[in-house]
């Protein structure tokens, strides 16, 4: 018998006095033992889907029909203060915020176990040092850390099921595929069964013996891992898995002709006063003796987690930031002191497209803005140009009144692509440009960047924390780890042997079939 | 926290030397009119005037003069009344503890209605009363003090004759003060602490405590509270200085016998010294309580005690 | 969505009776040639004052000064708020440092003592109750837009236009103003409620509007004395002046909610 079943479950969520259904008609089921993954991306109704099996939906959202029966037992009528913690586990999305910031963490702790010692116990299972820990507060901890005890706290109660809603959203590769490790060791020694739920099917394939695969709140497919990846059934389903094959079959053919230098760091160091605040999300990431080139046409992927101290590099070679110490050449010239010419041959490109174009400009505004800066053309060559770079980025011409927030991500991240070939640049920083588009627009928008590069000879820096992305784009690859180089060379020389022991953390922790 | 505390130190001590330098100022130099005659009377002659000028150092350097002053205010002198030819601070030695008792009564007022109809407001079920308590605060906070003061004089006082209107002689005579004091301060507390109570309730900490096991009741009272107090408790120490300073106008309309009603006479007989000291003094137990409620603050929020900002 | 609207009805009841209503019943505010503590009949519809002068012109006169000076503190406010804390907010480091530390000073004043030191000194006028509420209004409207300054300075776009190389003053006049204006006003509309109750008190205690000027807080601290014979001395300018006071709170919450949906 399935310890979970979910029977034609539709969720209905009431938004701005219109109702929709964000969950349609949904039936699975939930073996003893057996650790199951639900995959799709963001707005599938995986969360939804985990909330309603607790019965803690936010009042916006409510169960419309269908049942959810845990051991046979329909959940509608149980005393869900007896089946929450003690039968069903919860492992919630953040592990910042999933802890209360007032209380130490004995104390939330101890709300789940009944002595000091179980408690600590339960910390030394989730493999933390249980003294220190046991009297911080969250903020003390590092986001691993809180999840794993957001984990102790999960299976205090000894709960038969266990449900992970993207334990690992925030963290890091390295460290997420740890947390991911311990909830299916955890799993298996307790013989607990285990939904875990995400969005990249590489991860969840690694880990779960069965995958369900979410799609606009309908499961479209499910079966096991091997089914799924060898006879995919569904078009989602296939295109999540291109993007999985993409890195391996092809890789970008390098150029082999040498280029001129056209930026250089020599022995850059960027320190930062040690600040008052040690929030660990807003530290800035220092840089130590970093020296690589970048030739003309030539694309370097530049890869790291998070504070690694690639966001500092995008903006030194801006300018944005002065090195502490070290030379940063920008076409052989110190780039603290650039003419006017050649700043105007640097531009950048950020992650979120829409927080990059100010919101109370029109496009036709935001695309002319670099040429009237420069002084460049009247107004009726810059209108043409304006109409020119629209079309190169496949943006209809009608579309330059409008304002940003009336365009799509994908559109947004076209616009501020077309503000940055304004000036015909030759060198643009592209700062993690594809992180928050989804999966099939993320494949459009770097084969554009790709073709532009082509067609002007533009020089880009791509940074990035995915390292699955890189091949298809960058001619070489540069791989930071805590302010420093660590590696670099082609991207085929770095995947397939890679010196650094780091490297190959990353490789491993990418998904890829 | 140590750090953090010499920091807010260094500021308190920065803002009230501003203070005293936008003081002097106006006491010394843009007042208009002589001092010496304002203390001499119009009749005095030159040289009785010259001679007060010389007492008062009126005749040196204006930095010089600063020191004088500020090496005073540290002696405790406050300067002498133009009209009862007394010392300030014996004036207001007299109508401090009145003024104090009063914003004390206030307080507490504030922290009982305030925290209670705040909890309640969220909690209830009932539409309507959360709706009235909303509004009525709303209402409460538009209100000028004096105003509410002059209500509630005209209808307990005078049309029903159940509490004394003014003075400071019984028990009694006080509530109604104290009522008009705090009014506008609990309207705040209920708002900020409904506010607060309802931020939090979508934080995700909560929904872990529920998917924990907690009861509803746990988890408003245990998690959900004890956050939302933080903003609250900090409003409610820093209003004490507030209360002080608010107290001016309540004791105007009661005839309390406090500063504020010191003030208002002074500012009737132009009696600047008295004006701007009373005003120092309040200026400066302002100033004291928001830096001492900082620091409590900080024991109370984990996260300053680490050393962070906390904006 | 009615509580939007509903603020701005209070402000436009109470701007409209006080500047139409005068030419219907057109008594001089300060002639005093009616009989004092009349109750409100037809003719005074507030009834009459102790020196037997009309409370409904009285009244309607104090609205038209309170509003007038009111606004005017707040423009004068706004306009240094807004330089401050856009110089403070934008240029950071040491500029940064000196001005919020002299805002420090200023904000350590609860507003109406600081207003209450500065009319001892200035010239009795309704332009000087402007300018003393104006003097430490300005303080908290710097704090507050050098937040959002702040705030929309960490936006990609200014960063892109930064990268660009867009010179400060068109970063700060294209980019930063027009993004975080909103705020500002939000924060002014409320100041407007306030600046109305600080002039009312400062009128209260005797530093405001002088005898015989007609203002809320003047004929407020009369009736303090005459509650017994002549209540309508209270109610009618406590009403104008909540109205008021609420309209323009009610408008800044509205105001507020608009802007962040």
């Amino acid at each position: 018998m399935n310890i979970l079943e979910v029977n034609n479950l539709t969720i209905g969520i009431n938004q701005n006095g219109c109702q929709f259904e964000a969950i349609r008609d949904l039936s699975f089921g939930i073996a003893k033992a057996e650790v199951a993954g639900i995959v799709g991306q963001s707005g599938a109704g995986k969360t939804l889907t985990a909330l309603s099996i607790m019965r803690l939906l936010r009042k916006e959202a409510f169960i419309k029909k269908g049942q959810i029966l845990y051991k046979g037992a329909d959940l509608a009528t149980e005393d869900m203060a007896k089946i929450r913690g003690s039968q069903i586990g919860l492992v919630y999305q953040n592990p910042f915020t999933s802890l209360n910031p007032a209380y130490k963490i004995s104390s939330q702790l101890l709300e789940c176990t009944g002595s000091v010692k179980e408690a600590k116990e339960l910390l030394e299972l989730v493999g933390l040092k249980s003294e220190r820990i046991f009297d911080s507060y969250p903020h003390e901890l590092s986001g691993g850390q809180c999840q794993r005890v957001c984990i102790a706290m999960a299976i205090a109660k000894q709960p038969q099921l266990l449900i992970a809603d993207e334990p690992t959203t925030g963290l890091d590769v390295t460290i997420a595929a740890k947390i991911m490790e311990l909830l299916v060791g955890i799993a298996k020694d307790k013989k607990i069964s285990l939904i875990l739920i995400g969005h990249d099917l590489g991860i969840m394939a690694k880990y779960c013996h069965r995958l369900m695969v979410f799609y606009h709140g309908s499961l479209v497919e499910e079966g096991s891992v091997n089914d799924i990846l060898d006879k995919p059934k569904h078009s989602y389903t296939r295109k999540m898995i291109d993007c999985l094959k993409k890195p391996k079959s092809h890789y970008h053919p390098p150029t082999n002709h040498q280029l001129p230098a056209l930026l250089e760091f020599k022995q850059v160091v960027k320190k930062f006063p040690t600040r008052r605040r040690l929030f660990r999300h807003h530290t800035l990431e220092a840089v130590d003796n970093v020296s690589f080139k970048l030739n003309e046409q030539e694309t370097v992927g530049l890869v790291g987690e998070s504070g690694c101290g690639k966001s500092t590099l995008a903006n030194l070679s801006l300018g944005l930031l002065k090195p502490t110490s070290g030379d940063i050449l920008f076409q052989g010239q110190n780039i603290n002191g650039l003419s006017k010419e050649a700043k105007k041959q640097r531009q950048i490109i950020f992650q979120d497209p829409y927080s990059s174009l100010n919101p109370r400009m029109k496009i036709k505004k935001i695309i002319e803005e670099p040429l009237c800066i420069y002084k460049v053309g009247d107004k009726q060559a810059r209108t043409k140009r304006v109409n020119e770079l629209l079309e190169l980025v496949g943006i209809a011409q009608k579309d330059a009144e409008k304002y940003p927030h009336q365009f799509s991500t994908g559109q947004q991240q076209r616009i501020t692509i077309a503000r940055a070939l304004a000036l015909n640049p030759k060198l643009v920083v592209l700062d993690e440009p594809t992180s928050s588009l989804d999966t099939s627009i993320k494949a459009q928008i770097i084969n554009l960047l790709k073709e532009l590069g082509e067609r002007f000879k533009m020089s880009y820096l791509y940074i990035s924390h995915d390292l699955a992305m890189m091949p298809l784009i960058a001619d070489r690859i540069i791989v930071l780890y805590q302010g420093r180089i660590v590696e670099q060379g082609s991207a085929k020389d770095i995947f397939k042997n890679p010196k650094h022991s780091y490297t190959q953390l990353l490789i491993d922790s990418v998904p890829m079939l | 926290m140590l750090k953090f505390a010499f920091k807010r130190a260094a500021q308190t001590i920065f803002v009230l030397f501003g203070v005293s330098i936008i003081l002097f100022l106006v006491m010394y130099v843009v007042v208009p009119g002589d001092p010496a005659r304002a203390i001499a009377g119009k009749k005095a002659d030159k040289s009785t005037i010259k001679a007060i000028h010389n007492k008062l150092g009126l005749d040196k350097p204006l930095y010089q003069q600063y020191f004088t002053y500020t090496a005073n205010l540290a002696k405790g002198d406050l300067g002498t009344s133009y009209r009862y030819r007394r010392p300030v601070q014996e004036m207001l030695a007299e109508a401090m503890p009145a003024t104090f008792v009063l914003a004390l009564a206030a307080i507490i007022i504030e922290v009982i209605l305030g925290v209670l109809a705040g909890i309640y407001a969220y909690v209830t079920k009932i539409k309507f009363i959360d709706a009235a308590i909303t509004a009525g605060s709303a209402f409460l906070i538009s209100v000028p003090v004096f105003w509410l003061g002059m209500i509630l004089q005209y209808t307990f006082g005078i049309r029903l004759n159940l509490l004394p209107v003014s003075g400071n002689n019984y028990f009694t005579s006080l509530i109604l003060p104290a009522i008009t004091l705090s009014a506008i301060s609990v309207a705040v507390v209920i708002r900020i602490l409904k506010t607060s109570l309802k931020e939090n309730q979508n934080a995700d900490y909560l929904l872990v405590a529920r998917a924990k096991g907690l009861s509803e009741s746990q988890v408003l009272y245990k998690h959900q509270l004890k956050n939302a107090l933080i903003p609250t408790i900090t409003y409610i120490g820093m209003d004490f200085g507030a209360l002080m300073t608010g107290a001016v106008a309540t004791e105007i309309v009661f005839n309390w016998p406090g500063v504020g009603l010191l003030i208002r006479d002074a500012i009737l007989e132009r009696d600047i010294p008295v004006i701007i000291s009373s005003i120092l003094v309040l200026v400066v137990i302002y100033i004291l309580f928001n830096f001492l409620v900082d620091i409590a603050y900080g024991y109370l929020n984990p996260k300053v005690r680490a050393g962070e900002k906390v904006a | 969505m009615l509580k939007r609207y509903l603020g701005l009805f209070l402000i436009a009841i109470v701007v409209i009776i006080s500047f139409l209503a005068p030419l219907i019943i057109k008594h001089n505010p300060l002639s005093q040639k009616f009989p004092s503590f009349k109750t409100p009949t037809i003719n005074h519809p507030f009834g009459t004052d102790e020196l037997g002068r009309d409370l409904f012109s009285r009244v309607v006169h104090g609205v038209r000064s309170s509003l007038v000076n009111a606004l005017f503190a707040v423009s004068l406010a706004l306009l240094a708020g807004l330089i401050v804390g856009m110089v403070s907010g934008y240029y950071g480091g040491f500029v940064d440092s000196v001005l919020m530390r002299i805002v420090d000073i200023f904000l350590a004043f609860p507003y109406i003592l600081g207003a209450i030191v500065l009319m001892v000194v200035l010239k009795q006028s309704s332009f000087s109750v402007s300018v003393a509420i104006a003097a430490f209004l300005w303080a908290s409207f710097a704090r507050l837009y050098r937040a959002s300054v702040l705030e929309v300075k960490e936006k990609d776009y200014v960063k892109a236009a930064i990268a660009m190389g867009a010179g400060d003053l068109r970063i700060m006049t294209r980019h930063i103003l027009p993004n975080s204006v909103a705020t500002l006003i939000v924060y002014a509309t409320l100041g407007v409620g306030s600046a109305i109750l600080a002039e009312a008190v400062l009128s209260f205690v005797g530093l405001g509007l002088q005898h015989p000027a007609p203002s809320l807080g003047l004929i407020l601290s009369d009736a303090v004395n005459y509650l017994d014979r002549a209540p309508q001395m209270m109610w009618f300018p406590g009403f104008f002046l909540i109205i008021l006071v609420l309209g323009f709170i009610m408008c800044g919450d509205g105001l507020n909610e608009y802007i962040r949906s």
